[in-house]
């Protein structure tokens, strides 16, 4: 179990994150937030990159930074801006990252073998990184952070440059993960959550201002979610979420605090998680 | 207290406090020395994982350093070191160059690795880059002692018994070592950038200082003691030794962390 204990990060007089209290259990965490609001500082913290200005972040009683190796040992960290050599093939990168975490050099090359079959990359494991796509070095990214098999797992913005086909390949090598480790998740690309997290951590003026599964923080705006043509003007009381293409026709989705009439053209829709990022985060 | 209890022999404040103190001594774990350190971390890497990714950093390094020295040597064949100032402006060049192999592949991997991002991989691992970055100066440090050695010892043969390859090897591991050590707590206390322009600006301003004061330098040189000035290069080099090992074990931010108390607040400056 990993506990945020009261954690406060101030930098320079600006307080980024303020008193966040959080719990991380066996499951997907997905922490959810615009560009700035704190999400890679908190995730540097959990991954022991910055130190708290004031609280304690502690895995299953003992505080991390104390823990020193013992707590990293344990962890695998995917940062928001993966680096690497450009002129080390995927299999040298991951050799070096296994010897690094402590992974004997036997052990290593069969879980390289594995973890390259896992993310795609099998077939160019031998070649130059500095060919390869924005996709192909995260996917590199991922596998460097699964070494370790670690029991918690940090990833900062990791579908970052996937395309679809890679994003959903992600989703599936996250959810089987998730059975017996804690993976912490952040991002600003709401649908990688919708599927996957069992809870979001949304924050907002440096504080968590909700933490709870997908369907009850969607839950709340049920009955008031409504679609209708573009460019019909907003009532009193609702507010416009965003646009939807459908064909050659282009349809509003807004938020109504008052039950509106269905018809043709004005029609009820449930909820999904984008929905709920627009109306906490729009202005 | 019933009459049992006092029958029982407690023992007194004295042995309390020492059984206490055993206790703890034995429980508390050991704080690894430098060579436990190195040999650890070459054994668990190996010399090729301990540059991963730099050896090009190396090799520019070395290749740099062959070039400056390679330009002291053309440089203590000529007449000029004949006279004082010469002689003396000499061995300010001496003082300029020796750190220059360590500073190079310092600097160049510390931008390497900022460059390619690598730097909050590397530091989540479970081995700490604190000790493997530790290991690192030690052994480019080591090889510049071998470097200027030579180097020094040739320089001294070539430019005749004036000032003895004692005092030469002297001056040579002196400003390795103190430079080290400089760069070590600049880079301990300040960022980067900043921290790559400290020491070499300091270096300059120091070798500029020597170099208007050459004829006086080396009648002091000359005056001191050849085995004093060795003797002083090795203590420099035995507190760079002893400075790396407390920056491979912890980390500023690391200290200042734990000295807060249970309320937050900090019980004492952090260096």
């Amino acid at each position: 179990m990993l506990t945020v204990e009261h954690v406060t990060k101030t930098f320079s007089g600006t307080t980024v994150l303020r008193d966040i209290n959080l719990t991380f259990e066996q499951g997907v965490y997905g922490l959810l937030a615009p560009n700035g609001a704190g999400k890679s500082t908190l995730m540097k913290m959990l991954a022991t990159l910055l130190f708290p200005t004031d609280g304690s972040i502690r895995w299953n009683g003992e505080d991390i930074i104390a823990m020193d190796e013992r707590y990293r040992g344990i962890l695998g960290y995917l940062p928001q801006d993966f680096g690497y050599y450009p002129n080390y093939s995927p299999r040298q990168f991951l050799r070096y990252i296994a010897a690094l975490q402590g992974v004997r050099h036997a052990r290593a090359d069969k879980r390289i073998e594995r973890l390259l079959g896992l993310v795609g990359l099998s077939d160019v494991a031998d070649k130059k990184m500095k060919t390869f796509s924005g996709g192909m070095v995260q996917r590199v990214g991922i596998a460097q952070a699964l070494i370790g098999e670690p029991q918690l797992l940090i990833l900062d913005e990791p579908t970052a440059g996937l395309d679809p086909k890679e994003r959903v390949r992600f989703r599936n090598i996250i959810h089987d993960l998730s059975a017996d480790r804690i993976v912490i998740l952040s991002t600003h690309i709401v649908s990688d959550l919708e599927t996957i997290a069992g809870r979001i951590i949304m924050l907002k003026n440096a504080q968590v201002l909700r933490c709870d599964t997908p369907a009850t923080i969607c839950a709340e705006l049920e009955g008031h979610m409504w679609e209708m043509p573009s460019g019909l003007p907003l009532g009193e009381g609702q507010k416009l979420l965003s646009e939807v293409q459908y064909g050659t026709e282009t349809r509003q989705r807004i938020y109504s605090l008052q039950p509106l009439t269905a018809s043709e053209r004005i029609a009820q829709v449930a909820p999904n998680l984008e929905d709920a990022f627009l109306m906490i985060y729009g202005e | 207290m019933n009459a049992n209890d006092e029958r029982i022999p407690y023992p007194d404040s004295a042995k309390r406090n020492a059984s206490i103190g055993m206790i703890v001594v034995r429980g508390m774990p050991q704080r690894a020395g430098l060579v436990a350190s190195v040999t650890d971390v070459v054994r668990a890497l190996g010399i090729r994982n301990l540059f991963f990714g730099v050896w090009d950093c190396v090799f520019v390094g070395l290749i740099g350093a062959a070039c400056v020295w390679g330009l002291m040597f053309v440089g203590a064949g000529g007449s000029s070191l004949w006279s004082d100032v010469g002689l003396g402006r000499f061995c300010v060049l001496m003082f300029l160059v020796s750190p220059f192999l360590y500073e190079c592949v310092h600097l160049l991997i510390m931008f390497k690795e900022r460059d390619c991002h690598t730097l909050d991989v590397l530091r989540a691992c479970k081995w700490s880059f604190r000790r493997i970055a530790a290991v690192r100066m030690l052994t480019f440090g080591a090889v510049s002692v071998v470097l200027d050695t030579a180097c020094g010892i040739g320089i001294a043969l070539m430019i005749s018994a004036r000032v003895s390859a004692m005092t030469i090897l002297g001056v040579s591991f002196s400003s390795l070592f103190l430079f080290a050590l400089g760069q070590l707590a600049v880079d301990a206390h300040c960022s980067w950038p900043v921290s790559a322009a400290i020491m070499p600006a300091v270096w300059l301003l120091v070798s500029v200082a020597g170099w208007w004061f050459a004829a006086e330098l080396v009648v002091w040189l000359e005056r001191l003691p050849s085995l004093v000035c060795l003797g002083i290069g090795i203590a420099a080099g035995i507190l760079y030794c002893a400075s790396l090992n407390r920056y491979g074990a912890a980390s500023l931010a690391k200290a200042s962390y734990r000295a807060r108390g249970e309320h937050g607040q900090a019980l004492r400056p952090a260096f």
